[in-house]
């Protein structure tokens, strides 16, 4: 492990809010500009949505930690499981509750 | 159907705790739990991890930032990493400053900006899934009531992970941490607008496979081509409907 002084890391914890504040803070600024019902928002909005369905199902699919100890079928057979009891019943809890515990017992279990 | 209108401060309060004590608050406190276990491998004492969590509250940004230092990064290095993780932030909060019509709320810039610090994966998704349900007024209210609480969730998480991780065992760590991805696709596939959960399925789609050639970059690439192909789907059909009206 490479060794950083206590001032670097301090830094570093800095420097890492400062690159985060940046993005919010543009945001905001950018967003008294976009005319709301504009097709650039409605835009923005979809690439919001995209990326974030990206971000997760990147941590999904090619988890780090403890995660990664599972195998990857038995990850995307819940999350099928999990769409699957949200297009029948509409209700969100129970499709979470379902993919849960599909999930727990196939990692516990198999 | 209850009257939008008629609904309080108080109430709105109320419904934003109560909203994100359940999945939400436990999703994301498991989260940074996962963030401490790292943070804490990576070398970073309490306060450090704490503080991180605290100021960055952007979790690919933080397990980016914690990852980099533990191979020994540059300064340079780990502040790029974090900012293109963190990219989607802006998007983000160009979309909730909009659903929350910040703008005219008339409220001063710092306070604006405090409130885009605590806009999360979460948060967004949240206000996004209930806009219909509350005046902009409210929806703030219920939005800052719900953002302050799974940000006492992630902070509580923090703290836990930290010093429970020799206790936890992996076996359950694994499914707790399996709640996020689960609960935020599962949030955007109830999306009210057909448009963001055909975005959503596109850019969750391609993710993976270009994730093996194109890395994290995978994650801005997805959203642009899911956002986009979205939108234009939809601006097609709505342009051919036209035309079929016209020429019918």
């Amino acid at each position: 492990m490479a060794e950083y002084t206590l001032f670097e890391t301090w830094l570093t914890i800095f420097l890492a809010a400062l690159a985060t504040f940046s993005w919010r803070f543009s945001g905001l600024i950018l967003s008294d500009y976009i005319r709301p019902d504009s097709l650039l928002m409605k835009w923005i909005n979809a690439v919001a949505y995209a990326m974030v369905a990206a971000v997760l199902m990147r941590i999904l699919v090619f988890p780090t930690g403890v995660l990664s100890t599972t195998p990857l079928n038995y990850r995307l057979a819940c999350l099928a499981i999990g769409l699957l009891l949200m297009f029948l019943t509409r209700k969100l809890w129970l499709a979470i509750l379902g993919a849960m515990s599909a999930f727990a017992v196939l990692v516990t279990y198999f | 159907m209850t009257d939008i209108s008629a609904i309080t401060p108080r109430r709105a309060r109320i419904a934003g705790i109560i909203d994100a004590s359940g999945v939400p608050g436990i999703a994301l406190g498991s989260t940074m739990m996962g963030f401490a276990v790292i943070a804490r491998e990576a070398g970073f004492d309490f306060w450090m991890t704490f503080l991180t969590s605290f100021s960055v509250w952007g979790m690919p940004g933080q397990v980016a930032f914690v990852s980099l230092y533990a191979t020994g990064a540059s300064l340079f290095l780990m502040f790029v990493a974090v900012a293109l993780a963190n990219m989607r932030m802006m998007l983000m909060v160009i979309s909730g400053a909009d659903i929350l019509r910040l703008r005219d709320s008339g409220l001063p810039l710092w306070k604006r900006a405090l409130m885009m610090h605590l806009l999360a994966i979460t948060s967004w998704a949240q206000i996004s899934y209930r806009q219909n349900d509350y005046n902009p007024a409210m929806l703030r209210v219920y939005y800052m009531a719900f953002s302050l609480t799974i940000f006492a969730f992630g902070m509580t998480g923090t703290t836990i992970g930290y010093f429970l991780n020799d206790v936890m065992p992996p076996e359950i760590l694994r499914l707790v941490i399996f709640i996020t991805p689960i609960y935020i696709l599962l949030l955007l596939m109830n999306a009210q607008q057909s448009v963001s959960r055909l975005a959503a399925v596109l850019g969750g789609a391609v993710c993976p496979f270009l994730y093996a050639t194109a890395g994290d970059w995978a994650i801005l690439l997805a959203g642009f081509l899911g956002g986009t192909g979205a939108i234009a789907f939809y601006q097609l059909r709505a342009h051919f409907e036209d035309k079929g009206r016209l020429d019918g």
